[in-house]
């Protein structure tokens, strides 16, 4: 018994759900991924490992096994938060350490000739940083992370497994309880995929070709 | 990096008081760091965390050698297969990427747009449920299979192609003015040097391949992340403790296997010269 | 870079160290072993004739037999021995027994081979033939029998609910309006819920029962509503964690299934059940799974034959 109007809504829910989610996390990755970027240029040693250590955590254990390990595992220790709070910091967590990577050879890539010219001009290190180094690293950082923003948004499907109500989880629904044709979820939730990263791989081809000219 | 005594992008390099303020830093954020893990092993320990009885049927021998065992050769076996698929998949595909043949260079251009737009997911779990409506009864293990090798193959093809592309060419345009046909330049000339730019990103990626067995659990297929769960599901009382023990054993596969892959890559650096770049990490690394 | 490399080194050895130490604790274990996890015996007689259909497994060698690995009490599969556990997976062995004789063996490469099932794939596993017969908690329905054949039933229980312990308010199936429910995907709780109560939040289920079990036990949840087996299950084998009410809703009658349209096989596996009533193999295979978990011995069903 299709009820369009119903199935409509599924997916609407599930499409904002998504779409919030990745936004969310990503923004918690960027600001995590700042601190490990920070923590790895910094002279302190301990601060260093301690950043390796964290970023090889995330970048070597898969996603899923983080997601059940946070959503199921982590309450046992009476850490109680709703199953979108854990995709949220899970995801996040997860990102990041991507994210910290990426800003940290986007900091490497920028030849010491340019802090040097900086410094010998008389500019102080907030002012080197601010017009001479944060622009150029931010030139070269912008298309990873337009490709991390989109790995994210794929990753989002993971947090079914913690009844987070995103795009799989409703079709899932969707599809067991009868309420449309197969063919018809499936179509859709390809398209609102689609939807959100197509854009977003065009924003960052666009954005490399920018990059490589103005180098 | 590490050095006080060199300058660096951010910090110039440092003085006598430079290097005490440094010093002192370290020692610092050292307590802090360390404090952070006291504190957490207290609260841990407090919720009965660190309780043997917990811990001893997460490593019992038996259940190493009747579940975990059996689920690692599960994600291997997977993961091996779903290689070699991408691998072939990716080299077809790739080479349609750079087809002189403007259909299939379209062709070729949809398939890696589309398939590295949706979720390995998708690819994965989709067919598996559309099979089980219509009646018929694959086993998990082909979906993920699947799934993973379409992924892995339009990630691949790209790499191939960005692999190709570094190549100064001048090595293409010299081929063809001698010439070979396009075929020929890519086995002759392009394809043999670029593949020593493109294998730390081939396989790194394949790494990555070894880490989405995982997703295996959502189609039942039964490989560690499964298996766990079995166990801690059985074993009440040790579920976080089973669920950290698979979680190393990704943890410590995934590591030494990417430790292998950088020091083949630095092994490779020093034997070629620098006529063309490497095919840069972050296409492997943000393949998150 | 170089210490990296020694303390992932050091990591795996400490592993391994505790895997041996553990491997004396284990051959202990197994001396010792839970008595619940010795096999159960039967005097169930091998049947001196087969419908053709079981006559050719019999010549085959092996029947799969489709079952659930998660669920305590009713089908799980115990990580450290390999074997299923459960009272639907004694159906499993009384049919092997009953095919093969007392002699039969379990295992991959036994008489009697378990294939994992779960809610979802029932009907589709049964008609690809990758099962001969399953019994997994699966409730006889009219629907469910134009898709296969039902024998039995062999137990009859219905839908009730399990809450944390402190949780006193949630006894009925009305306490759960407006309260998030755990079910399974595609399950027939789900759609029991939605008829019965749809008051009820079942707006986001899980995807099998083990999961709903963690949930609930993390308060992420306010109850999990399935079979009276299952929740018995959960209960027993978490010591005081869970309540179960025990008011059902819904009448479940568990049924093992074959494929769809073999009335012979269907009549065969009710002799073979009516048998199990008589001598007393039923109640053996209660009392040592669903017994011990606290359900009261009832009076087997009477089979239904069509």
């Amino acid at each position: 018994m299709p009820n369009p109007e119903l199935v409509f809504k599924m997916f609407a829910s599930g499409f904002w759900n998504t779409l919030w989610l990745s936004v969310a996390s990503f923004a918690v990755a960027l600001v995590l991924g700042a601190i490990l970027a920070m923590m790895q240029v910094s002279p302190a040693p301990p601060a260093k490992w301690a950043a390796q250590a964290y970023t090889a955590f995330f970048r070597n254990t898969p996603l899923l096994v983080i997601l059940i390990l946070f959503g199921f595992g982590l309450p046992k220790l009476q850490l109680q938060l709703d199953p979108w709070q854990w995709a949220l910091i899970g995801l996040g967590m997860y990102t990041s350490a991507f994210v910290g990577e990426t800003l940290r050879s986007g900091i490497n890539s920028i030849s010491l000739g340019q802090a040097e010219a900086a410094r010998s001009i008389g500019l102080t290190f907030g002012q080197s940083l601010r017009h001479v180094i944060l622009p150029q690293a931010f030139r070269t950082v912008i298309p990873p992370l337009g490709t991390l923003y989109t790995a994210l948004v794929k990753n989002t499907a993971l947090t079914l497994v913690l009844g987070f109500q995103e795009l799989a989880a409703k079709t899932e629904l969707m599809i067991n309880q009868d309420m449309a044709s197969v063919w018809i979820v499936v179509g859709g939730i390809i398209a609102c995929y689609l939807i959100i990263n197509l854009p977003t791989s065009w924003f960052i081809s666009r954005a490399e070709k920018r990059a490589a000219f103005a180098r | 990096m590490s050095n006080p005594s060199k300058s660096t992008v951010l910090f110039d390099a440092l003085g006598p008081r430079g290097r005490r303020r440094v010093l002192i830093y370290s020692l610092l954020s050292l307590v802090v760091i360390l404090a952070i893990l006291a504190l957490a092993g207290l609260q841990l320990d407090s919720k009965g965390f660190f309780e043997s009885s917990r811990w001893v049927d997460a490593l019992d021998a038996l259940v190493i050698e009747n579940t975990y065992i059996p689920g690692l050769l599960n994600t291997l076996k997977a993961a091996g297969l779903a290689s070699v698929f991408a691998l072939l998949l990716g080299a077809l595909v790739g080479f349609g990427r750079i087809s002189p043949i403007k259909f299939v260079r379209f062709i070729a251009g949809v398939y890696v747009q589309f398939f590295r737009a949706i979720p390995v997911l998708l690819l994965i779990w989709v067919p598996y449920t559309v099979s089980n409506t219509t009646g018929t009864s694959i086993d998990g293990f082909w979906f993920v299979v699947a799934g993973l090798s379409i992924y892995n193959g339009a990630v691949l093809a790209e790499i191939l192609r960005s692999g190709i592309n570094a190549l100064p060419s001048g090595q293409a345009a010299a081929g063809q003015a001698i010439g070979l046909r396009h075929g020929q330049v890519l086995r002759l000339i392009v394809f043999p040097q670029a593949f020593r730019n493109m294998l730390p990103a081939v396989l790194a990626q394949l790494v990555v391949l070894l880490k989405d067995t995982a997703l295996g659990y959502i189609v039942t297929y039964p490989e560690l992340l499964k298996m766990s769960q079995q166990t801690a599901s059985y074993y009440t009382n040790s579920f976080l403790q089973v669920l950290l023990v698979a979680a190393i054993v990704y943890f410590v596969i995934a590591y030494v296997l990417s430790k292998l892959v950088s020091f083949i890559e630095v092994r490779m650096r020093r034997k070629v010269p620098k006529t063309a770049a490497a095919v840069t990490a972050p296409v492997a690394l943000t393949e998150a | 870079m170089r210490m990296h490399r020694k303390l992932a080194l050091i990591g795996l050895a400490a592993v391994a160290l505790v895997a041996t130490a553990c491997q004396g604790k284990a051959s202990e274990d197994q001396e010792s072993a839970d008595p619940g996890t010795k096999a159960i015996t039967y005097t169930m007689p091998a049947a001196t004739e087969l419908p053709a259909a079981l006559q050719a497994i019999k010549d085959r060698g092996y029947i799969n037999f489709g079952s659930k690995f998660d669920q305590p009490t009713t089908g799980q599969r115990n990580p450290a021995t390999g074997k299923l556990e459960g009272f639907d997976t004694e159906m499993g062995r009384l049919l092997a027994q009953r095919i093969f004789g007392a002699s039969y063996t379990e295992g991959d490469s036994g008489n009697l081979r378990f294939v994992e099932t779960i809610s979802k794939n029932r009907e589709e596993y049964l008609a690809s033939g990758k099962i001969d017969a399953l019994a997994a908690t699966y409730t006889i329905n009219d629907e469910r029998k134009l898709k296969v054949d039902f024998a039995g039933p062999y137990y009859v229980t219905g839908q009730g609910i399990l809450t944390l312990a402190s949780k006193t308010d949630i006894n009925t199936l009305e306490d759960l309006s407006g309260k998030k429910v755990c079910v399974a995907v595609g399950s027939n709780s789900l759609t029991n819920l939605q008829k019965l109560n749809a008051k009820a939040d079942v707006s986001a289920p899980l995807a099998d029962y083990s999961a709903c079990r963690e949930a609930v036990e993390n308060g992420t949840y306010d109850a999990l509503s399935t079979d009276l087996p299952i929740l018995f299950g959960f209960k027993s084998t978490s010591g005081d964690t869970f309540r179960v009410s025990e008011e059902t809703f819904t009448t479940e009658p568990y049924g093992i299934a074959t494929k769809h349209g073999d009335k012979e096989v269907r009549d065969f596996i009710n002799d073979m059940l009516e048998e199990a009533y008589a001598n007393g193999d039923w109640i053996k295979a209660f009392e040592g799974t669903l017994g011990k978990a606290g359900a009261k011995t009832p009076t087997p069903p009477p089979v239904v034959r069509y």
